[in-house]
């Protein structure tokens, strides 16, 4: 089958934790930031939609006050 | 409108202690005339993610507080003359968000969400 490998849908954690994302939560927020610092899209972390949006807006306020890189460069 | 607001503020590193909690302690006194203060959470010390004039570490306080659209305007004209700020960021609180939080941390300990797989797409 074509589709035999599709993985097990993932559940949204802000969902099943009842609570939304925010801008000082850095532990959580750096789970949705690839080590480049991009912010993961909605397909690879399951995140739903309206969660996906406060969480970028969590993101872009962690880089304004220097608690999230915008580019990561200093990894390899 | 009266509403809850929070403000970090990001003071240079490189000062020293007794200088930071004085600038600390001027943003409460402002805060007290503009506003209903409550109270200053102290994250302290902390690395920067990049470097902010030159520096690559700054000193963290969050500040809560009620009032007035003006208070918050009074506090971004203070923080603008104060050369020893780096950042700031002022938004209305979102009070059902924290009571949300405080109740899931009680529940159990808050797990992390689990790692994600990055390999369907690479920088």
């Amino acid at each position: 089958m074509a589709f035999a490998k599709r993985k097990a849908k993932k559940v949204c954690w802000f969902e099943q934790n009842s609570v939304e994302p925010d801008f000082k939560d850095i532990k959580i927020l750096s789970k949705y930031v690839t080590e480049r610092g991009k912010i993961v899209p909605r397909r690879l972390s399951g995140v739903t939609a309206k969660n996906q949006r406060k969480l970028a807006v969590a993101i872009k306020r962690a880089r304004h006050i220097g608690l999230l890189p915008f580019v990561a460069e200093n990894i390899k | 409108m009266k509403r809850p607001y929070e403000s970090m503020v990001v003071f240079d590193g490189t000062l020293s202690d007794d200088v930071v909690q004085k600038e600390q302690k001027q943003v409460e006194e402002l805060l007290k005339q503009h506003s209903a203060f409550e109270k200053t959470d102290v994250w302290g010390k902390r690395q920067l993610a990049y470097t902010i004039r030159k520096k690559r570490s700054g000193y963290y306080c969050l500040f809560l507080f009620e009032g007035e659209g003006d208070a918050v305007t009074a506090l971004d004209k203070y923080i603008k003359l104060n050369p020893n700020i780096l950042r700031h960021l002022t938004v209305v609180r979102n009070l059902k968000n924290e009571a949300a939080r405080a109740i899931a941390a009680t529940r159990k300990e808050r797990a992390l969400p689990e790692d994600i797989d990055m390999d369907e797409d690479q920088d």
